[in-house]
């Protein structure tokens, strides 16, 4: 499933939250990043209806078919950021409710309560008021109910907040295999950008309500170009800056150097140098930007003090 | 790795519409009442008048004979006493319409059932789970008014109906059930009326007030103040027909006794009529700006 945006205007009365915003979410796992403010939510409003666009369309392109998003919110399941349960009600109550709700007949949304509770890993809780949760298992629940009628896309808003390290890696193990193994699109809306690098195939950066950065994860994180990593033995090695006419160096810690090579040379000559301060290679590898530098790059360009 | 039963077995089956896809969470607001002790304690607390009623029932009729011998003997010669007498409708609707015991059981159960319904919902931020799946906010009101009212209503329309045919069945014939059918028949639509009333203003006070305690606490000041307020005014004032135009009890309790065709004196059924539903538009139309969709997300 491919979610389209078409020059979407969102305003909350004089303010203009998302300004014509045309991006698209492709199949996989989709993260929705941005500072707070930056209009995240609001692109979340819209497409599960609890605001109305100002301006253009939104569409859900499945099976190479576009259809109004509008008619097809049945498929969407929402886990959202707050904290959010049915007042007295246990997992398996909550869960078969808002299933029922959904549109699916009693008994199927029973059978269904029971196998999405077991998939999260609320099997021996299911039966326990969800107000007596921990953190932890309240978001395996909320994510239990945004599964529970079977949508083909899931928007998780900030899923792994309040959650210990144990806890978030489960959770971001979790939403990985609903993408590679149910085969869900998963939008997963959050700031912690090592989230979104840990599960995400695509990325699309908001800033002031318009998209800074989208393409896939692993093109926005590739190689710089001729830059490496290079660690060393011994772990005092002192290299000059420049070993070789087109070496730089640039020590980061103990053994630990940026190299940049220029476009004509390879790194034989950056052997031959380290050789020649008497020091051997641990390491060499491309030197990678982290989806931290890119976004905090894509930011600080729309940012208006930063302008010009 | 996920089970395989998950990835084969699609979750959407043949999809219900309609009221029927709402009616699980008016179901759940009805239950949510008897799903724990405390709340099985209440309903049965509820019941007492009616009990009351029942033992009066069971000596009027000679199938108990116990007590002092002056109260029986005043009970089974019930035509001196025309309340107390059960061949007239007046008799099943005392123990649900009076203000004491009715009111105060009444103001107990809906305080904490009804009262707290969407302000605990809203404290649980349980909206922004229902109105995500495609409920709208009128749906979800109704839904929880449903549910609420059928609590309100298994006591005080079903306790009266209950009564009525207890008196039938011990009755010497079937008189008494075809003398009184056509009168219970016009007090159960005015109990259904006044109870569905009662019960919306209740829940649009839930609705507006930000936590369940408040709302609690709002609910109780408007019954039990406004029937102060009417009491006093009508006293001070010596103008008795003011408490059914004051009172939001008052109110309601004449408009069933009109519907029913119990005689009453001193009231005023136009006033009557206009109090109940003008407290229930304005809760209404206070309510429905604190309901709108922005705020699931708020």
């Amino acid at each position: 499933m491919r979610i389209e945006l078409e020059g979407v205007t969102i305003r909350y009365g004089e303010r203009i939250a998302v300004s014509e915003l045309s991006t698209s979410f492709p199949p996989g796992t989709v993260g929705l990043l941005g500072r707070n403010g930056a209009g995240k939510s609001s692109v979340l409003k819209a497409l599960l209806g609890l605001v109305r666009p100002s301006a253009g369309r939104m569409w859900l392109v499945q099976d190479g078919r576009r259809q109004d998003f509008g008619t097809t919110r049945g498929r969407v399941g929402y886990m959202p950021e707050r904290d959010a349960h049915l007042p007295a009600a246990t997992g398996f109550e909550m869960v078969s409710l808002l299933g029922m709700l959904s549109g699916m007949p009693r008994r199927d949304a029973w059978r269904r309560a029971h196998e999405v509770l077991f998939l999260v890993g609320l099997e021996e809780q299911r039966y326990r008021a969800v107000a007596g949760y921990s953190a932890g298992m309240r978001q395996k629940a909320k994510l239990a109910a945004a599964l529970v009628h079977d949508p083909g896309l899931l928007f998780l808003d900030e899923p792994t907040n309040g959650l210990d390290p144990q806890a978030r890696a489960d959770m971001l193990a979790l939403v990985g295999r609903l993408a590679r193994e149910l085969g869900k699109s998963v939008v997963l809306s959050t700031h912690i950008l090592q989230d979104v690098e840990s599960v995400c195939d695509h990325v699309v950066v908001l800033e002031a309500g318009k998209v800074v950065v989208a393409g896939e994860v692993a093109d926005l994180t590739e190689s710089t170009g001729r830059e490496y990593q290079l660690a060393v033995e011994p772990s005092d090695l002192e290299l000059p800056a420049s070993p070789a006419p087109g070496i730089t160096v640039r020590r980061e810690g103990p053994g630990q150097f940026t190299v940049g090579l220029v476009a004509s040379m390879d790194t034989c000559a950056l052997f031959a140098a380290l050789r020649a301060a008497g020091g051997r290679v641990r390491s060499l590898a491309p030197r990678r930007r982290t989806l931290e530098q890119v976004f905090v790059t894509a930011v600080r360009r729309e940012l208006p003090e930063a302008r010009p | 790795m996920i089970h395989d039963w998950l990835k084969e077995r699609s979750g959407r089956g043949a999809e219900v519409s309609g009221w029927r896809r709402s009616w699980p969470l008016a179901q759940a607001e009805f239950l949510t009442l008897f799903r724990s002790r405390w709340g099985v304690a209440l309903f049965l607390l509820c019941l007492f008048p009616g009990l009351g009623r029942l033992v009066m029932l069971l000596i009027i009729f000679g199938v108990v004979n116990f007590g002092p011998v002056g109260l029986r003997a005043r009970l089974q010669n019930r035509a001196e006493i025309p309340g107390l007498d059960p061949s007239r409708v007046d008799f099943y609707l005392e123990p649900v319409v009076s203000v004491m015991p009715g009111m105060v059981f009444f103001l107990l159960l809906t305080s904490l059932v009804v009262a707290r319904t969407i302000a605990r919902d809203r404290l649980a931020n349980a909206m922004e789970l229902y109105w995500t799946r495609g409920l709208s906010p009128l749906a979800y009101v109704a839904c929880k008014w449903l549910g609420g009212w059928l609590v309100v209503a298994s006591i005080t329309v079903m306790v009266p109906l209950a009564l009525w045919l207890t008196a039938g069945f011990l009755a010497e014939d079937w008189s008494l059930l075809a003398t009184s059918a056509g009168g219970m028949a016009r007090a159960a639509v005015g109990l259904v009326v006044v109870s569905a009333a009662w019960t919306g203003i209740c829940l649009a006070l839930s609705a507006i007030c930000g936590s369940p305690n408040a709302a609690m606490v709002a609910w109780s000041m408007l019954l039990v103040g406004s029937s102060a307020v009417g009491v006093v005014l009508a006293s001070a004032l010596r103008e008795p027909w003011l408490r059914s135009c004051l009172s939001l009890w008052e109110a309601g309790t004449v408009v069933v006794r009109a519907i029913a065709g119990v005689p009453q004196r001193g009231v005023s059924i136009p006033g009557a009529c206009a109090m109940l539903a003008g407290c229930l538009i304005v809760t209404m139309l206070l309510a429905r700006s604190r309901l709108r969709l922005e705020e699931a997300l708020r």
